[in-house]
Protein backbone atom coordinates (compact mmCIF):
# COMPACT_ATOMS: atom_id res chain seq x y z
CA UNK A 1 0.00 0.00 0.00
CA UNK A 2 2.57 2.56 1.16
CA UNK A 3 4.68 1.59 -1.94
CA UNK A 4 1.85 2.81 -4.46
CA UNK A 5 0.60 5.82 -2.83
CA UNK A 6 -1.40 7.28 -5.61
CA UNK A 7 -3.07 3.68 -6.44
CA UNK A 8 -4.30 3.56 -3.26
CA UNK A 9 -5.60 6.93 -2.65
CA UNK A 10 -7.21 6.31 -5.94
CA UNK A 11 -9.36 2.85 -4.71
CA UNK A 12 -9.82 4.69 -1.53
CA UNK A 13 -11.28 7.85 -3.62
CA UNK A 14 -13.26 5.55 -5.52
CA UNK A 15 -14.59 3.22 -3.10
CA UNK A 16 -15.88 6.97 -1.22
CA UNK A 17 -17.72 8.11 -4.16
CA UNK A 18 -19.15 5.05 -4.68
CA UNK A 19 -20.36 4.67 -1.39
CA UNK A 20 -21.79 8.72 -1.43
CA UNK A 21 -22.89 8.15 -4.29
CA UNK A 22 -24.70 4.87 -4.20
CA UNK A 23 -26.14 5.10 -0.62
CA UNK A 24 -26.68 7.55 2.19
CA UNK A 25 -23.79 7.71 4.68
CA UNK A 26 -22.38 9.04 7.95
CA UNK A 27 -19.00 10.21 8.66
CA UNK A 28 -16.93 11.93 11.41
CA UNK A 29 -14.04 12.34 13.27
CA UNK A 30 -12.25 11.36 16.65
CA UNK A 31 -9.78 13.63 17.59
CA UNK A 32 -7.54 12.34 20.36
CA UNK A 33 -4.49 13.53 22.82
CA UNK A 34 -2.59 11.35 25.10
CA UNK A 35 0.34 12.17 27.20
CA UNK A 36 2.25 9.73 29.71
CA UNK A 37 4.78 9.91 31.52
CA UNK A 38 6.86 7.08 33.25
CA UNK A 39 10.57 6.04 33.83
CA UNK A 40 10.92 5.95 29.61
CA UNK A 41 10.26 9.65 29.89
CA UNK A 42 7.30 11.76 28.49
CA UNK A 43 5.60 10.08 25.43
CA UNK A 44 2.88 12.40 23.91
CA UNK A 45 0.54 11.36 20.75
CA UNK A 46 -2.08 13.61 18.87
CA UNK A 47 -4.06 11.63 16.28
CA UNK A 48 -6.79 12.53 14.14
CA UNK A 49 -9.06 9.57 13.09
CA UNK A 50 -11.65 9.98 10.30
CA UNK A 51 -14.12 7.30 10.00
CA UNK A 52 -16.92 6.37 6.86
CA UNK A 53 -19.95 4.68 7.95
CA UNK A 54 -22.97 3.40 5.48
CA UNK A 55 -25.20 1.17 5.31
CA UNK A 56 -25.60 -0.74 1.76
CA UNK A 57 -29.46 -1.89 2.06
CA UNK A 58 -30.49 -4.77 3.72
CA UNK A 59 -28.68 -5.63 7.13
CA UNK A 60 -25.15 -4.70 5.26
CA UNK A 61 -22.91 -1.78 5.58
CA UNK A 62 -19.37 -0.27 5.22
CA UNK A 63 -16.84 1.18 7.12
CA UNK A 64 -13.69 2.97 6.59
CA UNK A 65 -11.42 4.37 9.22
CA UNK A 66 -7.95 5.45 8.97
CA UNK A 67 -6.02 7.35 11.55
CA UNK A 68 -3.14 9.85 11.26
CA UNK A 69 -1.16 10.24 14.28
CA UNK A 70 1.96 12.66 15.98
CA UNK A 71 3.77 11.01 18.95
CA UNK A 72 6.49 11.84 20.55
CA UNK A 73 8.80 9.11 22.65
CA UNK A 74 12.68 8.85 23.81
CA UNK A 75 12.60 12.51 22.02
CA UNK A 76 11.85 12.07 18.53
CA UNK A 77 8.55 12.99 16.81
CA UNK A 78 6.97 10.75 14.66
CA UNK A 79 4.39 11.31 12.21
CA UNK A 80 2.40 8.34 10.49
CA UNK A 81 -1.05 7.12 8.83
CA UNK A 82 -2.41 3.99 9.27
CA UNK A 83 -5.98 2.29 7.87
CA UNK A 84 -8.17 0.79 11.41
CA UNK A 85 -10.86 -0.91 11.00
CA UNK A 86 -12.15 -0.75 7.35
CA UNK A 87 -14.75 -3.28 6.98
CA UNK A 88 -17.31 -4.47 4.56
CA UNK A 89 -19.72 -6.39 7.22
CA UNK A 90 -22.81 -8.63 5.08
CA UNK A 91 -25.06 -10.45 6.32
CA UNK A 92 -27.01 -12.30 3.71
CA UNK A 93 -29.08 -14.45 6.42
CA UNK A 94 -30.39 -14.13 9.38
CA UNK A 95 -27.27 -15.14 12.03
CA UNK A 96 -24.71 -15.72 9.00
CA UNK A 97 -22.27 -12.43 9.34
CA UNK A 98 -19.42 -11.72 6.46
CA UNK A 99 -16.77 -9.42 7.35
CA UNK A 100 -13.65 -8.15 5.46
CA UNK A 101 -11.17 -5.47 5.36
CA UNK A 102 -8.80 -4.69 8.11
CA UNK A 103 -10.82 -6.70 11.00
CA UNK A 104 -10.82 -7.18 14.23
CA UNK A 105 -9.86 -10.72 15.46
CA UNK A 106 -9.31 -12.86 18.71
CA UNK A 107 -9.20 -16.25 19.68
CA UNK A 108 -11.91 -17.46 22.16
CA UNK A 109 -9.26 -17.37 24.76
CA UNK A 110 -7.88 -14.00 23.73
CA UNK A 111 -4.39 -15.53 24.33
CA UNK A 112 -3.40 -16.51 20.70
CA UNK A 113 -4.36 -13.66 18.77
CA UNK A 114 -5.85 -10.27 19.00
CA UNK A 115 -5.77 -7.71 16.98
CA UNK A 116 -6.16 -5.93 13.75
CA UNK A 117 -5.68 -8.35 10.64
CA UNK A 118 -6.24 -7.63 7.07
CA UNK A 119 -8.67 -10.37 5.42
CA UNK A 120 -11.73 -11.86 6.56
CA UNK A 121 -13.90 -13.47 9.07
CA UNK A 122 -17.05 -15.87 8.56
CA UNK A 123 -19.61 -16.62 11.25
CA UNK A 124 -22.90 -18.61 11.00
CA UNK A 125 -25.17 -21.33 13.52
CA UNK A 126 -25.52 -24.28 12.06
CA UNK A 127 -27.59 -26.69 14.11
CA UNK A 128 -26.96 -24.78 17.00
CA UNK A 129 -23.54 -24.39 16.96
CA UNK A 130 -22.31 -21.31 16.25
CA UNK A 131 -19.13 -21.41 13.60
CA UNK A 132 -16.80 -19.01 12.97
CA UNK A 133 -13.83 -19.01 10.36
CA UNK A 134 -11.13 -16.35 9.46
CA UNK A 135 -8.70 -16.07 6.88
CA UNK A 136 -6.18 -13.21 7.89
CA UNK A 137 -2.76 -11.89 6.34
CA UNK A 138 -0.18 -9.51 8.73
CA UNK A 139 1.97 -8.34 6.03
CA UNK A 140 0.40 -5.20 5.32
CA UNK A 141 0.29 -3.63 8.55
CA UNK A 142 2.44 -1.11 10.04
CA UNK A 143 5.47 -3.51 11.65
CA UNK A 144 5.38 -1.28 15.17
CA UNK A 145 1.61 -1.51 15.92
CA UNK A 146 0.84 -5.03 14.42
CA UNK A 147 3.00 -6.69 17.63
CA UNK A 148 3.50 -9.54 14.85
CA UNK A 149 6.89 -10.49 16.73
CA UNK A 150 7.49 -14.34 16.53
CA UNK A 151 11.14 -15.55 15.53
CA UNK A 152 14.68 -13.83 15.00
CA UNK A 153 13.92 -12.89 11.63
CA UNK A 154 10.63 -10.73 12.99
CA UNK A 155 13.02 -9.16 15.52
CA UNK A 156 15.60 -8.49 12.86
CA UNK A 157 12.95 -6.98 10.23
CA UNK A 158 11.83 -4.87 13.58
CA UNK A 159 14.86 -3.55 14.18
CA UNK A 160 15.38 -3.32 10.01
CA UNK A 161 14.86 0.66 9.07
CA UNK A 162 14.13 -0.49 5.59
CA UNK A 163 10.90 -2.34 6.53
CA UNK A 164 7.81 -0.83 6.96
CA UNK A 165 5.68 -3.80 7.06
CA UNK A 166 5.02 -6.48 9.65
CA UNK A 167 6.24 -10.12 8.64
CA UNK A 168 4.12 -11.73 5.85
CA UNK A 169 2.06 -13.99 7.68
CA UNK A 170 -0.80 -15.91 6.93
CA UNK A 171 -3.40 -16.90 9.54
CA UNK A 172 -6.12 -19.56 9.34
CA UNK A 173 -8.71 -20.07 12.28
CA UNK A 174 -11.88 -22.11 12.43
CA UNK A 175 -13.52 -22.37 16.31
CA UNK A 176 -16.94 -24.06 17.03
CA UNK A 177 -18.76 -22.83 20.11
CA UNK A 178 -21.70 -24.10 22.08
CA UNK A 179 -23.67 -21.37 23.55
CA UNK A 180 -25.74 -22.00 26.64
CA UNK A 181 -25.39 -21.01 30.15
CA UNK A 182 -22.01 -22.67 29.91
CA UNK A 183 -20.88 -21.84 26.66
CA UNK A 184 -17.86 -24.36 25.19
CA UNK A 185 -15.52 -23.31 22.65
CA UNK A 186 -12.91 -24.70 20.45
CA UNK A 187 -10.12 -22.93 18.45
CA UNK A 188 -7.98 -24.13 15.85
CA UNK A 189 -5.94 -21.80 14.72
CA UNK A 190 -2.48 -22.45 11.80
CA UNK A 191 -0.15 -19.52 11.27
CA UNK A 192 2.17 -19.94 7.80
CA UNK A 193 5.24 -18.12 7.38
CA UNK A 194 5.39 -16.94 4.01
CA UNK A 195 9.24 -15.50 3.72
CA UNK A 196 10.73 -19.26 2.78
CA UNK A 197 14.06 -19.50 4.49
CA UNK A 198 13.85 -19.56 8.42
CA UNK A 199 10.00 -19.94 8.16
CA UNK A 200 8.47 -20.11 11.48
CA UNK A 201 5.04 -21.49 10.96
CA UNK A 202 2.74 -22.33 14.45
CA UNK A 203 -0.28 -24.06 15.26
CA UNK A 204 -2.63 -23.91 18.01
CA UNK A 205 -5.65 -25.66 19.62
CA UNK A 206 -7.95 -23.82 21.86
CA UNK A 207 -10.62 -25.49 24.19
CA UNK A 208 -12.22 -23.60 26.88
CA UNK A 209 -15.71 -22.51 28.20
CA UNK A 210 -17.44 -19.32 30.34
CA UNK A 211 -20.30 -19.03 31.14
CA UNK A 212 -22.56 -18.13 34.52
CA UNK A 213 -22.41 -19.91 37.79
CA UNK A 214 -24.92 -18.05 39.84
CA UNK A 215 -26.38 -14.38 39.29
CA UNK A 216 -23.54 -12.95 40.26
CA UNK A 217 -20.56 -15.54 39.31
CA UNK A 218 -19.48 -15.50 35.51
CA UNK A 219 -16.11 -17.20 34.57
CA UNK A 220 -14.42 -18.45 31.64
CA UNK A 221 -11.19 -20.72 31.56
CA UNK A 222 -9.28 -21.99 28.51
CA UNK A 223 -6.52 -23.94 27.84
CA UNK A 224 -4.00 -23.60 24.72
CA UNK A 225 -1.79 -26.54 23.14
CA UNK A 226 0.56 -25.65 20.37
CA UNK A 227 3.11 -26.49 17.92
CA UNK A 228 5.69 -24.89 16.37
CA UNK A 229 7.96 -25.30 13.27
CA UNK A 230 11.07 -23.48 12.78
CA UNK A 231 13.41 -24.41 9.63
CA UNK A 232 16.57 -26.21 10.79
CA UNK A 233 14.27 -27.25 14.27
CA UNK A 234 12.52 -29.70 15.91
CA UNK A 235 8.51 -29.35 16.35
CA UNK A 236 8.41 -27.39 19.89
CA UNK A 237 5.12 -27.93 21.80
CA UNK A 238 4.17 -25.46 24.40
CA UNK A 239 1.16 -24.83 26.63
CA UNK A 240 -1.43 -22.12 28.02
CA UNK A 241 -4.05 -21.59 29.63
CA UNK A 242 -6.17 -18.56 31.22
CA UNK A 243 -9.16 -18.64 34.12
CA UNK A 244 -10.77 -15.55 35.26
CA UNK A 245 -13.57 -15.57 37.82
CA UNK A 246 -15.53 -12.58 38.00
CA UNK A 247 -18.14 -11.59 40.71
CA UNK A 248 -20.97 -9.15 40.15
CA UNK A 249 -22.48 -7.39 43.04
CA UNK A 250 -26.10 -7.14 42.62
CA UNK A 251 -27.90 -3.65 42.05
CA UNK A 252 -26.02 -0.54 41.81
CA UNK A 253 -24.20 0.22 38.30
CA UNK A 254 -22.60 -3.47 37.96
CA UNK A 255 -19.25 -3.13 40.12
CA UNK A 256 -17.28 -6.38 39.52
CA UNK A 257 -14.66 -7.77 40.80
CA UNK A 258 -12.26 -10.52 39.35
CA UNK A 259 -9.78 -12.84 39.62
CA UNK A 260 -7.55 -14.12 36.83
CA UNK A 261 -5.07 -16.18 35.96
CA UNK A 262 -2.40 -16.84 33.06
CA UNK A 263 0.25 -19.29 33.06
CA UNK A 264 2.57 -20.19 29.71
CA UNK A 265 4.98 -23.11 29.33
CA UNK A 266 8.93 -21.72 29.58
CA UNK A 267 11.77 -24.25 28.89
CA UNK A 268 10.80 -27.20 30.62
CA UNK A 269 11.04 -30.88 29.78
CA UNK A 270 9.48 -31.66 26.25
CA UNK A 271 7.97 -28.19 26.58
CA UNK A 272 9.29 -24.58 25.03
CA UNK A 273 8.31 -21.22 25.92
CA UNK A 274 5.11 -20.60 24.57
CA UNK A 275 4.56 -18.13 21.35
CA UNK A 276 1.14 -16.63 20.76
CA UNK A 277 0.83 -15.50 17.08
CA UNK A 278 1.04 -11.62 18.15
CA UNK A 279 2.71 -10.00 21.64
CA UNK A 280 -0.39 -9.77 23.33
CA UNK A 281 0.78 -7.71 26.88
CA UNK A 282 0.40 -9.04 30.25
CA UNK A 283 0.55 -5.84 32.54
CA UNK A 284 0.47 -1.96 31.81
CA UNK A 285 3.48 -0.74 33.54
CA UNK A 286 5.47 -4.07 33.03
CA UNK A 287 4.09 -5.20 30.15
CA UNK A 288 5.84 -9.12 29.35
CA UNK A 289 4.55 -11.34 26.90
CA UNK A 290 3.26 -14.91 27.95
CA UNK A 291 6.09 -16.99 27.89
CA UNK A 292 7.25 -18.53 30.68
CA UNK A 293 5.09 -16.77 33.15
CA UNK A 294 2.38 -16.93 35.61
CA UNK A 295 0.38 -14.13 36.08
CA UNK A 296 -2.04 -13.79 38.89
CA UNK A 297 -4.42 -10.46 39.03
CA UNK A 298 -6.81 -9.25 41.25
CA UNK A 299 -8.96 -6.13 40.63
CA UNK A 300 -12.73 -4.19 40.99
CA UNK A 301 -14.06 -2.34 38.70
CA UNK A 302 -16.45 0.33 39.73
CA UNK A 303 -18.67 2.21 37.60
CA UNK A 304 -19.44 5.37 40.29
CA UNK A 305 -22.06 6.98 38.11
CA UNK A 306 -23.64 6.81 34.48
CA UNK A 307 -20.74 8.86 33.52
CA UNK A 308 -17.77 7.73 35.79
CA UNK A 309 -16.07 4.70 35.91
CA UNK A 310 -13.11 2.97 37.84
CA UNK A 311 -10.70 0.17 37.80
CA UNK A 312 -7.99 -0.60 40.50
CA UNK A 313 -5.84 -4.40 39.83
CA UNK A 314 -2.96 -5.45 41.16
CA UNK A 315 -0.77 -7.75 39.38
CA UNK A 316 1.69 -10.64 40.11
CA UNK A 317 4.67 -11.88 37.93
CA UNK A 318 5.94 -15.14 38.57
CA UNK A 319 8.49 -17.15 35.70
CA UNK A 320 9.59 -20.16 35.18
CA UNK A 321 13.25 -20.96 35.50
CA UNK A 322 14.04 -21.27 31.51
CA UNK A 323 12.73 -19.67 29.05
CA UNK A 324 10.75 -16.73 30.93
CA UNK A 325 9.65 -13.00 29.68
CA UNK A 326 12.93 -11.24 28.25
CA UNK A 327 13.64 -7.53 29.60
CA UNK A 328 16.97 -5.54 29.89
CA UNK A 329 16.20 -4.98 33.79
CA UNK A 330 17.22 -9.06 34.70
CA UNK A 331 19.68 -10.32 36.73
CA UNK A 332 20.52 -12.73 33.92
CA UNK A 333 22.99 -14.68 36.55
CA UNK A 334 19.26 -14.96 38.75
CA UNK A 335 17.96 -18.22 39.50
CA UNK A 336 14.86 -16.43 41.33
CA UNK A 337 11.39 -16.90 39.70
CA UNK A 338 9.99 -13.88 41.10
CA UNK A 339 9.37 -10.92 38.57
CA UNK A 340 7.92 -8.77 40.96
CA UNK A 341 4.26 -7.48 41.34
CA UNK A 342 2.32 -4.45 39.75
CA UNK A 343 -0.68 -1.84 40.67
CA UNK A 344 -2.67 0.04 38.73
CA UNK A 345 -5.45 2.49 38.56
CA UNK A 346 -7.68 4.02 35.68
CA UNK A 347 -10.42 6.25 35.61
CA UNK A 348 -12.53 6.77 32.84
CA UNK A 349 -14.91 9.94 32.52
CA UNK A 350 -17.31 10.72 29.69
CA UNK A 351 -19.34 13.18 30.76
CA UNK A 352 -21.32 13.36 27.37
CA UNK A 353 -21.45 11.10 24.29
CA UNK A 354 -18.79 12.80 22.54
CA UNK A 355 -16.09 13.67 24.80
CA UNK A 356 -14.36 10.81 27.40
CA UNK A 357 -11.22 11.32 29.08
CA UNK A 358 -9.07 8.55 31.18
CA UNK A 359 -6.37 8.54 33.50
CA UNK A 360 -3.68 6.02 34.68
CA UNK A 361 -1.59 5.37 37.52
CA UNK A 362 1.05 2.61 37.69
CA UNK A 363 3.78 1.13 39.73
CA UNK A 364 5.46 -2.11 38.92
CA UNK A 365 7.93 -3.03 41.76
CA UNK A 366 10.90 -5.43 40.27
CA UNK A 367 11.21 -8.72 42.17
CA UNK A 368 14.14 -10.93 42.84
CA UNK A 369 14.67 -12.10 39.39
CA UNK A 370 15.63 -8.33 38.81
CA UNK A 371 19.01 -6.50 39.16
CA UNK A 372 19.75 -5.32 42.54
CA UNK A 373 19.85 -1.45 41.40
CA UNK A 374 16.77 -1.80 38.88
CA UNK A 375 14.73 1.45 40.07
CA UNK A 376 10.92 1.09 40.56
CA UNK A 377 8.98 0.95 36.92
CA UNK A 378 5.71 3.81 37.02
CA UNK A 379 3.75 5.27 34.29
CA UNK A 380 1.13 8.44 34.49
CA UNK A 381 -1.00 8.57 31.45
CA UNK A 382 -4.15 10.82 30.35
CA UNK A 383 -5.77 10.40 27.30
CA UNK A 384 -9.05 13.23 26.02
CA UNK A 385 -10.97 11.92 22.66
CA UNK A 386 -13.50 13.79 20.86
CA UNK A 387 -15.80 12.78 18.56
CA UNK A 388 -16.79 15.65 15.87
CA UNK B 1 -40.28 -19.09 15.00
CA UNK B 2 -43.04 -17.66 13.21
CA UNK B 3 -45.15 -18.38 16.06
CA UNK B 4 -42.61 -16.30 18.32
CA UNK B 5 -42.42 -13.27 15.84
CA UNK B 6 -46.02 -12.88 15.76
CA UNK B 7 -46.35 -13.11 19.24
CA UNK B 8 -43.50 -10.47 19.56
CA UNK B 9 -45.58 -8.52 16.98
CA UNK B 10 -48.93 -8.48 18.53
CA UNK B 11 -47.13 -7.52 22.10
CA UNK B 12 -45.53 -4.80 20.38
CA UNK B 13 -48.98 -3.26 19.12
CA UNK B 14 -50.32 -4.13 22.11
CA UNK B 15 -47.53 -1.76 24.12
CA UNK B 16 -48.24 0.84 21.32
CA UNK B 17 -51.51 0.91 21.72
CA UNK B 18 -51.41 1.56 25.56
CA UNK B 19 -48.26 3.91 25.69
CA UNK B 20 -49.19 6.17 23.26
CA UNK B 21 -52.84 6.28 23.21
CA UNK B 22 -53.77 5.42 19.42
CA UNK B 23 -56.41 3.44 18.68
CA UNK B 24 -55.80 -0.10 17.05
CA UNK B 25 -56.44 1.09 13.46
CA UNK B 26 -54.39 3.82 13.55
CA UNK B 27 -51.63 1.43 15.30
CA UNK B 28 -52.18 -1.26 12.61
CA UNK B 29 -51.91 1.29 9.99
CA UNK B 30 -48.45 2.41 11.20
CA UNK B 31 -47.47 -0.69 11.40
CA UNK B 32 -47.69 -1.50 7.77
CA UNK B 33 -45.97 1.59 6.82
CA UNK B 34 -42.92 1.32 5.42
CA UNK B 35 -42.02 4.32 4.64
CA UNK B 36 -43.17 6.79 7.43
CA UNK B 37 -43.96 10.48 6.37
CA UNK B 38 -43.31 13.34 8.44
CA UNK B 39 -46.55 14.35 9.24
CA UNK B 40 -47.43 10.88 10.39
CA UNK B 41 -44.06 10.71 12.46
CA UNK B 42 -45.36 13.99 14.07
CA UNK B 43 -48.67 12.90 14.96
CA UNK B 44 -46.72 9.51 16.87
CA UNK B 45 -43.89 11.66 18.23
CA UNK B 46 -45.63 14.61 19.68
CA UNK B 47 -48.33 13.15 21.62
CA UNK B 48 -45.85 10.63 23.12
CA UNK B 49 -43.48 13.53 23.97
CA UNK B 50 -46.91 14.81 26.01
CA UNK B 51 -46.93 18.03 23.76
CA UNK B 52 -50.21 16.83 22.25
CA UNK B 53 -53.01 15.12 23.21
CA UNK B 54 -53.24 11.40 21.67
CA UNK B 55 -56.38 12.16 19.35
CA UNK B 56 -54.82 15.04 17.43
CA UNK B 57 -54.35 14.19 13.86
CA UNK B 58 -51.07 14.05 11.81
CA UNK B 59 -52.21 17.25 10.08
CA UNK B 60 -52.05 19.01 13.51
CA UNK B 61 -49.12 17.14 14.75
CA UNK B 62 -47.41 18.33 11.66
CA UNK B 63 -47.87 21.86 11.89
CA UNK B 64 -46.78 22.05 15.25
CA UNK B 65 -43.52 20.26 15.00
CA UNK B 66 -43.30 23.07 11.93
CA UNK B 67 -44.53 26.05 14.08
CA UNK B 68 -41.61 24.91 16.63
CA UNK B 69 -39.13 24.77 14.43
CA UNK B 70 -38.24 20.77 14.98
CA UNK B 71 -38.92 20.07 11.12
CA UNK B 72 -37.26 22.20 8.33
CA UNK B 73 -39.13 24.74 6.60
CA UNK B 74 -39.24 23.35 3.69
CA UNK B 75 -40.32 20.06 4.82
CA UNK B 76 -43.79 18.78 3.21
CA UNK B 77 -46.38 16.53 5.14
CA UNK B 78 -45.87 13.88 3.05
CA UNK B 79 -42.07 13.58 2.90
CA UNK B 80 -41.03 9.94 3.95
CA UNK B 81 -39.14 10.87 7.24
CA UNK B 82 -35.53 9.97 7.33
CA UNK B 83 -33.82 9.10 10.39
CA UNK B 84 -31.69 12.03 11.56
CA UNK B 85 -34.92 14.01 11.16
CA UNK B 86 -36.63 11.69 13.34
CA UNK B 87 -34.02 11.62 15.75
CA UNK B 88 -33.81 15.55 16.08
CA UNK B 89 -37.63 15.39 16.42
CA UNK B 90 -37.27 13.19 18.91
CA UNK B 91 -34.39 15.03 21.09
CA UNK B 92 -36.46 18.20 20.51
CA UNK B 93 -39.78 16.83 21.61
CA UNK B 94 -38.32 14.89 24.66
CA UNK B 95 -36.03 18.00 25.74
CA UNK B 96 -33.42 15.59 25.78
CA UNK B 97 -29.88 16.24 26.54
CA UNK B 98 -27.31 15.91 24.08
CA UNK B 99 -23.43 16.04 23.94
CA UNK B 100 -20.77 19.11 23.15
CA UNK B 101 -21.64 18.91 19.40
CA UNK B 102 -24.88 18.81 19.45
CA UNK B 103 -25.27 21.73 22.44
CA UNK B 104 -22.51 23.65 19.85
CA UNK B 105 -25.08 22.74 16.79
CA UNK B 106 -27.91 21.34 17.79
CA UNK B 107 -29.39 19.76 14.55
CA UNK B 108 -30.30 16.14 12.69
CA UNK B 109 -26.87 14.97 12.44
CA UNK B 110 -25.78 15.06 16.21
CA UNK B 111 -29.30 13.98 17.27
CA UNK B 112 -29.02 11.02 15.13
CA UNK B 113 -25.48 10.06 16.94
CA UNK B 114 -27.01 10.97 20.34
CA UNK B 115 -29.54 8.57 19.36
CA UNK B 116 -26.85 5.87 18.24
CA UNK B 117 -24.90 6.48 21.68
CA UNK B 118 -28.03 5.95 24.16
CA UNK B 119 -28.57 2.87 21.69
CA UNK B 120 -32.34 4.13 21.11
CA UNK B 121 -31.61 3.48 17.41
CA UNK B 122 -30.46 -0.16 17.07
CA UNK B 123 -29.52 -2.07 14.17
CA UNK B 124 -27.93 -1.32 10.60
CA UNK B 125 -28.53 2.13 10.34
CA UNK B 126 -27.62 5.85 8.24
CA UNK B 127 -29.14 9.16 9.53
CA UNK B 128 -30.43 9.20 5.26
CA UNK B 129 -32.78 5.96 5.76
CA UNK B 130 -36.44 6.24 5.97
CA UNK B 131 -38.24 4.50 8.64
CA UNK B 132 -41.06 2.36 8.69
CA UNK B 133 -43.69 2.12 10.89
CA UNK B 134 -42.50 -0.94 12.82
CA UNK B 135 -38.89 1.04 13.77
CA UNK B 136 -40.90 3.96 14.47
CA UNK B 137 -42.78 2.26 17.34
CA UNK B 138 -39.15 0.71 18.51
CA UNK B 139 -37.66 3.90 18.89
CA UNK B 140 -40.30 5.72 20.61
CA UNK B 141 -40.53 2.28 23.49
CA UNK B 142 -37.14 3.02 23.86
CA UNK B 143 -37.21 6.55 24.18
CA UNK B 144 -40.01 5.78 26.43
CA UNK B 145 -38.03 3.22 28.22
CA UNK B 146 -35.48 5.36 28.88
CA UNK B 147 -37.82 7.99 30.06
CA UNK B 148 -39.07 5.91 32.67
CA UNK B 149 -35.63 5.12 34.02
CA UNK B 150 -34.83 8.26 34.29
CA UNK B 151 -37.58 9.24 36.06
Amino acid sequence: MMRHPSRAVLVAVAFFVAASGAWALDFGSLVGIAPSYGDDGLALSFSLTPWMSASLGGESELYLSGSFSVDLADGAWTFGFAPERSELVLRPVAGTEIRAGRIRFADDAGIVISGLYDGFSARTVFKGVDIRLGGLYGGLQDKVDSKLLISPADIADYGDETVLFAPRRIVMAASASIPGTIAWFADALAQFDTRGSAALHSQYLVLGADGSLSRVLAFNAAMVGSVVEEAGFDPAFSLASEAELGWMPEGGWRDRAYLSLRWATGDYGVFNPYLSVNAISQGQVFTPRLAGLFVTRIGYTARVNETLSADIQSTAFVRSANGGPADSGIDPSSDSVWLGAEAYASLRWAPVSDISMSSGLGLFVPGTAFLADEPLRWLVSLALVASL
Amino acid sequence: MKKVALAMFAILAWSAYSAFGQSGVEIDTLLGTEKVNAALAARFVLPAADILPATTTPEAAFAAAMEKGWLPADTEPDTPIRLSLLSYLIMRSFSLHGGAMYSLAPGPRYAYRELLYMRIVQGVSDPAQTVSGERLLRILGRVLDLQGGES
